[in-house]
């Protein structure tokens, strides 16, 4: 179902019910933050600084803490995640990120509970991306800028007017909820949105193929370019962090004198060369060379293995903040050459 | 530092605490997210960095329930500190009491060099893959260890001491940097006195009180006269030292398939999850840390 949509009236009505998070935030810094109403959040941003994963794997999370004196336990996020949560414009490769997260996250024989339960509790209102950036490059990743994957709403902007698009069950149901807020959408409307679409496509960065990378980087271990990326790369490691599909974490334990005893989860970056440092002292990946090569070949060979599509959304975050211009599209460009 | 601070069930509801200390999650997966309540109950001092760690469950079920196989880790939950993964240095068939050998190094190993007898600690598993010990029956078997590696490899060394009529004749090579870093050396001459075990030890920096052999753990390879083709053999120790015997035992004439590695990573959530140890596209927490050696050629940067 498709219907123009008030959205600061649908916003009014969710947030009795539901968490609603969305893009908060000028271009110096922004990230997806829990609004009140429309007037707090800013869905002009291109991308958010801060990727979603920030919401399904907070940067530092509790996973328990332990009273030692009163011998109570309590399990922290038990009671935060639990909250139904609705996530308002998040873009295509946002989504996509959240996707391949889940990918590993929920995979396997061992899923992590508090991703899960994160997963589960999550509406996702996508907004389609009408100004790709020039660092973007989502199109090598199959991801267009109008991609309803992983979503189960769509808005796209015209004319200053909210189209929404119900894509599975659960959005059919905002429909029937809130009969209020939505109008009946008229074909020109309709033309209008098929045309930008046409020329956001247009947009697009084709510049890079992917096909049969994994290929051409499982040969290329041993080449020289690795180090010579590696020579201006100074291992701040933010092109992990922002990176929306990175999953390392760190786990911590700390107790501070007649305090609770806590565990902790943090982002980790496998950038940081104590990163694989053993209590031998040996270091699988003790080289900046070795773990730059570390970087691309986990989103774009072992990813490949072991989940079947590369580990990357072309968000272009990496690009845009690595402060000493290690680009992703030009290293792979050379790898593919 | 306070050396009562009691283990806590810190993984369980406050509900599902029973009392048996045995703790289940919501994804129950046979052993793994199981902590057993253990203490200390002994401390023997190897070297100046390197203590053996005694330790038993405290609940009696458990304890016989507790089982491991040769070459398999488990995670020791110091509380308040954090959790480390460790090979496990007794005995498979001894049950209830595992042995740990702890070099002090980090944060967690630090503290545990200084609790004492009785303290509580929590342990879980075991994981891993294992040494394939029934595959070597009636073959000739070597267990070459240098420096720590000596620690994972004991578990096997019991375990063919203890099954001497399974195979056939049975070599230990165990080399270190300097005498003062020998581990268990008061269990050589038992070892010896098996029959037909032969130990062969190696420094290579020697002082003034050493009488044995010097030189490289691959200088060994010329004192002994095995039938290469019925042989396998299990190398634990440096990344640096896997290259050069497995080359040496290559040589030799042994199959890659006969030769098994446990390769050390650094490992943190134990799921595949948060990257450390991956080898490739393998986790060592998940499909290690035992590999055939075969299988480890094929894996990028393994070693």
């Amino acid at each position: 179902m498709e219907k123009i949509v008030n959205l600061s009236r649908l916003i009014e009505e969710l947030v009795k019910e539901y968490d609603v998070f969305a893009p908060v935030g000028d271009d110096n810094f922004s990230q997806f933050s829990p609004i009140k109403n429309l007037g707090e959040a800013n869905l002009d941003l291109i991308n958010t600084t801060k990727p979603l994963k920030n919401l399904f794997l907070p940067q530092s999370e509790k996973l328990f803490s332990v009273d030692g004196a009163k011998e109570n336990i309590t399990l922290e996020p038990k009671k935060n995640i639990n909250n139904k949560r609705i996530i308002l414009g998040a873009k295509a490769c946002e989504v996509k990120g959240i996707e391949l997260l889940t990918k590993v996250y929920t995979g396997g024989t061992l899923p992590d509970e508090l991703f899960e339960e994160r997963r589960k509790n999550t509406i996702i209102i996508g907004l389609s991306c009408l100004e790709p950036r020039d660092t973007c490059f989502c199109a090598a990743l199959g991801v267009n800028p109008f991609e309803e994957k992983g979503m189960d709403l769509v808005l796209t902007k015209i004319n200053g007017k909210f189209v929404m698009k119900s894509l599975n069950q659960k959005g059919e149901e905002f429909f029937k909820k809130y009969p209020d807020v939505f109008s009946e959408i008229n074909k020109e409307d309709l033309e209008k949105r098929d045309k930008l679409k046409e020329s956001v496509l247009k947009k697009q960065n084709l510049s890079l193929d992917l096909k049969e990378i994994k290929e051409k980087l499982d040969k290329e271990v041993d080449n020289p370019l690795w180090e010579e990326i590696s020579q201006r790369c100074i291992n701040c490691g933010i092109c992990t962090y922002l990176c929306p599909t990175c999953q390392c974490f760190d786990i911590h334990d700390e107790a501070g004198k007649g305090q609770a005893l806590c565990r902790f989860r943090t982002w980790d970056s496998c950038m940081f060369p104590d990163f694989t440092l053993m209590a031998g002292g040996h270091n699988p990946r003790g080289k900046k060379k070795a773990r730059i090569r570390q970087r691309f070949m986990h989103k774009f060979s072992y990813f490949i293995d072991n989940f079947y599509e590369p580990g990357c959304t072309g968000c272009g975050r990496c690009i845009k903040f690595c402060p000493v211009n290690v680009d992703i599209l030009e290293i792979l460009k050379k790898v593919k050459d | 530092m306070d050396l009562s601070l009691k283990y806590q069930d810190v993984l369980s509801d406050n509900k599902k605490i029973k009392t048996g200390g045995r703790l289940n999650r919501k994804t129950d997966l046979g052993n793994f997210e199981k902590t057993y309540k253990s203490e200390i109950t002994g401390i023997i001092e190897l070297t100046p960095l390197e203590k053996l760690f005694q330790i038993q469950i405290i609940d009696q079920d458990e304890r016989e329930r507790f089982s491991f196989k040769p070459g398999q880790f488990l995670m020791l939950e110091v509380p308040g500190f954090g959790e480390i993964p460790l090979s496990i240095s007794s005995s498979p068939s001894r049950r209830g009491v595992v042995e740990l050998c702890i070099r002090k190094q980090g944060r967690v190993t630090k503290f545990l060099h200084k609790m004492q007898r009785g303290a509580s600690v929590g342990i879980k598993g075991p994981f891993g893959t294992h040494f394939p010990m029934e595959k070597f029956a009636n073959a000739n078997v070597l267990l070459i260890a240098g420096g720590l590696g000596l620690a994972a490899l004991r578990s096997a060394i019991y375990y063919v001491e203890e099954n001497r009529n399974m195979f056939k004749d049975i070599f230990i090579m165990y080399g270190t940097n300097d005498p003062n870093q020998m581990l268990f050396t008061y269990q050589y001459e038992t070892w010896k006195k098996t029959d037909g075990i032969k130990l062969f030890t190696i420094v290579q920096n020697p002082d003034k009180k050493w009488s044995g052999r010097v030189g490289l753990i691959t200088d060994l390879f010329n004192e002994i006269v095995i039938d290469t083709s019925n042989t396998h053999a299990i190398v634990c120790g440096p990344p640096v030292m896997f290259k050069f015997v497995c080359n040496k035992l290559n040589d030799l004439g042994i199959p890659m398939e006969n030769m098994f590695v446990s390769l050390e990573r650094r490992m943190h959530c134990g799921m595949g999850k948060c990257c450390r140890c991956n080898v490739g596209s393998t986790y060592t927490c998940l499909s290690g840390p035992v590999f055939d050696y075969w299988t480890v050629m094929n894996l990028k940067e393994a070693i």
